[in-house]
């Protein structure tokens, strides 16, 4: 069906979708959503699941109105060509930009959790170089190590929090339900929901590969969940150990809860290895993105293969990740201000229409009307 | 990958046809033909006599060596003289001389009328009796191999203490049977091919039919006859050659010499291949988690099988990463050790004269050594060397500086855990392997352990072997198919071949039925 050939379970497609957005909820968001919500910032990280479940469920419609084929390939095929050329540019450069601030903020942690004197160039450099490799294998390689990896994550966020209950401090949670309104748990749902609608990208680089096209939506939703029961548990937990004061000023803060974590005299900093397995999720994350940045280049220039893109590609991204914002400050304020309008033009806006004009097609179509012919993309055999 | 395959590409140029390879053979008849073909090659015997009723010279022509000597005489040329010297009946016109023969004066169940010269030729050289006539064109081979061979011996290599302990052999037809005994099932299939320009080996492809899925088998028919080399003087050069990804450094066929073993990956739903003269099988499609799996595993309960299945599995992590993880703690992090271990291994370091990484080549190489030496040497000399060598090296390396007591401690557990895989090169890869890990963690600390390791990892996830996954089944395909890995379950509930090897038939058991007629005391 695509040029891939490559083929995923449904198990490895949800997996993947909670690769995109985990491994930032767990790590990068909490500070922002304590910071703005309080105690209550898990009542946003509610609210940003919803939406995230909403972005996922528009994802599925959009690739079950066009089995096995991306986000790209239904433009072109409602809008042809130029439909094609124009949302193709737009995609291929939010997805290298997203690529990049990924990969900036994962070369940052590096730097800042286990390389001090290292310059972020070299991280940037040795992680891309490590992407390229995987993509190379195609969409398989990438789903067979979100399979391996990811489970990680949640699973060590979960045992933390169970062997740091003993700091529990129940009264930083109160009052429970919001007491001053609503408006600052929403605000803090801003930038999470903005993270959460990353899983538009489903529809790009999982779910035109699922071989089980019916499951799209369960896949989604369990990869959804997943992050959201995540990101909850984190934030409970951040606040009751930390308080919401010191839960927000650490640019990592749940790593500060890691580090309080001993077990006996003989199993302390634990840390590493939670920051080794947030760095596979991470990875796992930044080769998802790749992925799609270079099939959807590949559709928009109308290659027969992706191979081509992947190495400038990669040379871009390095550059605008290292270019783009000048230091950690800079890069914080753009995600705080800039990043949400910004991200939902791609996650919500764009995907909306098409599906809003797929289905109006469809509609007219079943009405017998005399639509003209719509155009099939052609199809290049792998 | 792309640009090594470029430099060093498989350069496939048009075979030459097979026909060029020999010089024509002169000669009016078989018996002239076979004379001219092996003049001045002594071990090539000639018996001649005449069949004395029909007055036809003839002769029985072998190597000798390939035959049974003694047998020749009793079973060929002795009831082919008697024959002769009885038979009153004229001879017949020549086209039915051969079958008058065959079917009349041999006792022996393997004749083959050879139809041509080319056929004796291999036949003798393949170690029968061929009978040439005079006037005749075609040939009669009658099967007599001998010789001298090696016997069914005990595994020398896959030792284990408990099951059948006979072992593969030279002789394929010996091997083939040593399966064939344990598989009563017609439908065990056995496809003979030649292989190999000049050798002619006999390579053989066993497989059951209804089990095995029939495009595993077309796809290794199709990779054994591409290739085109002059000799195939042991499996090795068949693995080599039909492997999947040349430059990968991980073992992409199974290997045993133990018939229990291969029969049961042939149950499992793999293909077996044996070569004549190699005693070792090789076995398709591998996956990584079948290389730690014993044929022990299978006949001991799961308990004890499960912790001696998590030692090798881990030994086998310990074999990679061990001395990087050494050097990343030593020269990045001490801060993660334990503060108490950490001062140890710092006061044990002080004096060595080498950064850590030197330091951990320095005994990784000492190791390498005496292992190999030790090989060379004959039997218990070798023994006695590698225990002495690698107490009186380290010893003295400790004490003149070179390398710490912290250092032999990790290379040593490095080698041992190792030389717990069941697979020797597997062992030897995996030790290959810790090199670049370790150097990647001499630069970058323990982030360039990761990075190394996740780069090893991607390529695991994303070598295949026959189409399957070498990393299955822990990259998902059905949960069930987790109960023969690392963990066993009890051997009564793996009611099915593994998934990813997608067999024809699935179903290994059915389930039982009532368990035991046996109730307890009913009071």
């Amino acid at each position: 069906m695509s040029w891939e050939g490559g083929r995923i379970s449904s198990y490895e497609a949800a997996m993947m979708i909670a690769a995109i957005v985990l491994p930032t909820a767990v790590m990068t968001l909490p500070p922002g959503m304590v910071g703005e919500a309080v105690q209550h910032a898990w009542l946003s990280a509610v609210v940003a699941t919803l939406c995230g479940l909403g972005i996922v469920a528009l994802a599925a419609a959009i690739s079950r109105s066009a089995p096995g084929i991306t986000l790209i390939g239904v433009t072109s095929r409602h809008l042809g060509a130029p439909g094609r050329w124009i949302v193709g540019a737009l995609y291929t450069w939010w997805l290298l930009h997203v690529n990049a601030l990924i990969l900036r903020s994962v070369s940052e942690f590096v730097v800042i959790i286990l390389l001090p004197r290292t310059p972020v160039v070299v991280v940037a450099a040795s992680l891309t170089a490590l992407v390229l490799w995987a993509v190379r294998g195609g969409i398989e390689s990438v789903a067979r190590l979100a399979t391996l990896t990811l489970p990680l994550v949640p699973l060590s966020v979960l045992l933390i929090s169970l062997l740091s209950s003993q700091d529990f401090d129940l009264g930083r949670l109160a009052p429970l339900l919001p007491t001053e309104g609503i408006r600052p748990i929403l605000r803090g749902a801003v930038a999470p929901a903005s993270f959460f609608g990353e899983v538009i990208i489903a529809s790009i680089a999982i779910f035109p590969f699922l071989n089980d096209p019916k499951r799209m939506l369960r896949s989604g939703i369990v990869g959804v969940l997943m992050t959201g029961v995540s990101l909850v548990v984190v934030l409970l937990v951040s606040v009751m150990v930390l308080g919401p004061a010191s839960a927000s000023a650490d640019e990592f803060s749940f790593i500060r809860v890691v580090r309080l974590v001993s077990i006996g005299e003989f199993l302390q900093r634990t840390e590493g290895v939670f920051a080794v397995f947030w760095l596979f999720a991470m990875l796992v994350k930044l080769m998802i993105w790749f992925y799609a940045t270079v099939f959807t280049g590949a559709e928009w220039l109308g290659l027969k293969t992706y191979h081509p893109l992947t190495i400038p590609c990669a040379v871009g991204t390095v550059g605008l990740a290292l270019l783009l914002h000048r230091n950690i400050i800079e890069f914080r304020a753009f995600v705080a201000t800039t990043w949400t309008p910004y991200a939902a033009v791609f996650e919500l806006v764009i995907p909306m229409l098409l599906l809003l004009i797929a289905l109006g097609i469809k509609k007219a179509r079943e009405r017998g009307s005399s639509m003209p012919r719509v155009p099939q993309m052609r199809q290049a055999k792998r | 990958m792309g640009l090594i395959k470029r430099l060093f590409g498989r350069g496939k140029g048009p075979a030459p046809p097979p026909a060029s390879r020999h010089r024509p053979i002169k000669g009016r008849d078989l018996l002239e033909q076979l004379r001219n073909q092996f003049a001045g090659q002594d071990d090539i015997r000639f018996r001649d006599f005449e069949l004395g009723g029909w007055g036809v010279r003839a002769a029985l022509v072998y190597v000798e060596g390939l035959v049974d000597t003694s047998r020749v005489e009793e079973g060929v040329t002795k009831p082919l003289l008697r024959w002769s010297s009885e038979v009153e009946a004229p001879a017949p016109g020549v086209a039915r001389r051969i079958d008058a023969l065959r079917t009349s004066a041999l006792p022996s169940a393997q004749t083959t009328v050879e139809p041509g010269c080319e056929e004796a030729i291999s036949a003798i050289l393949a170690g029968d009796v061929v009978l040439a006539l005079e006037g005749e064109t075609r040939g009669l081979s009658i099967a007599n191999r001998g010789g001298q061979a090696r016997g069914v011996e005990d595994a020398a290599l896959e030792v284990t203490i408990r099951g059948p302990r006979d072992s593969f052999t030279e002789t394929l037809m010996w091997n083939i049977a040593l399966i064939r005994r344990r598989v009563r099932d017609p439908s065990l299939r056995i496809g003979l091919k030649k292989v190999g320009r000049r050798s002619r080996t006999d390579v053989a492809l066993m497989y059951i039919d209804g089990i095995t899925p029939p495009g595993l088998i077309e796809e290794i028919d199709r990779r054994l006859d591409a290739i085109d080399i002059d000799a195939v003087l042991d499996t090795g050069y068949i693995e080599q050659l039909i492997e999947d990804e040349w430059y990968s450094p991980f073992p992409q066929h199974l290997k045993t010499e133990r018939p229990d073993r291969a029969v049961a990956s042939l149950l499992e739903g793999r293909a077996v291949l044996l070569a004549d003269t190699t005693p070792m099988a090789l076995m398709m499609p591998a996956t990584l988690d079948a290389f730690f799996h014993s044929p022990e595993d299978s006949y001991d309960r799961f308990w004890p099988v499960n912790l001696l299945r998590l030692v090798r599995f881990f030994a086998s992590i310990i074999g990679v990463l061990a001395p990087g993880l050494y050097v990343s703690f030593v020269a990045y992090h001490p801060n993660i050790l334990p503060t108490e271990l950490a001062l140890r291994i710092h006061a044990s370091r002080e004096g060595v004269a080498f950064p850590v990484v030197v330091e951990a080549i320095l005994m990784q190489f000492f190791l390498e050594l005496i292992k190999e030496a030790g090989l060379r040497l004959p039997g218990p000399l070798g023994q006695t060397f590698g225990i002495v060598g690698g107490l009186i090296l380290s010893d003295i390396g400790i004490r003149a500086g070179l390398v710490s007591e912290a250092m032999v401690i990790v290379v040593a557990v490095t080698g041992i855990s190792t030389f717990t895989s069941i697979d020797r090169e597997l062992g030897t890869v995996l030790r290959l392997l810790g090199l670049p890990i370790m150097l990647s963690a001499s630069i970058f600390g323990l982030y360039g352990l990761i990075m190394a390791s996740l780069f090893i990892g991607i390529h695991l996830v994303t070598l295949r072997s026959y189409g399957v996954p070498y990393f299955a089944p822990y990259v998902y395909y059905d949960w069930r198919d987790l109960r023969d890995t690392v963990f066993k379950a009890p051997l009564g509930s793996m009611r099915r071949r593994p998934s990813y090897l997608r067999t024809e038939d699935v179903q290994r058991q059915d389930s039982p039925g009532e368990r035991s007629s046996l109730k307890g005391p009913s009071k």
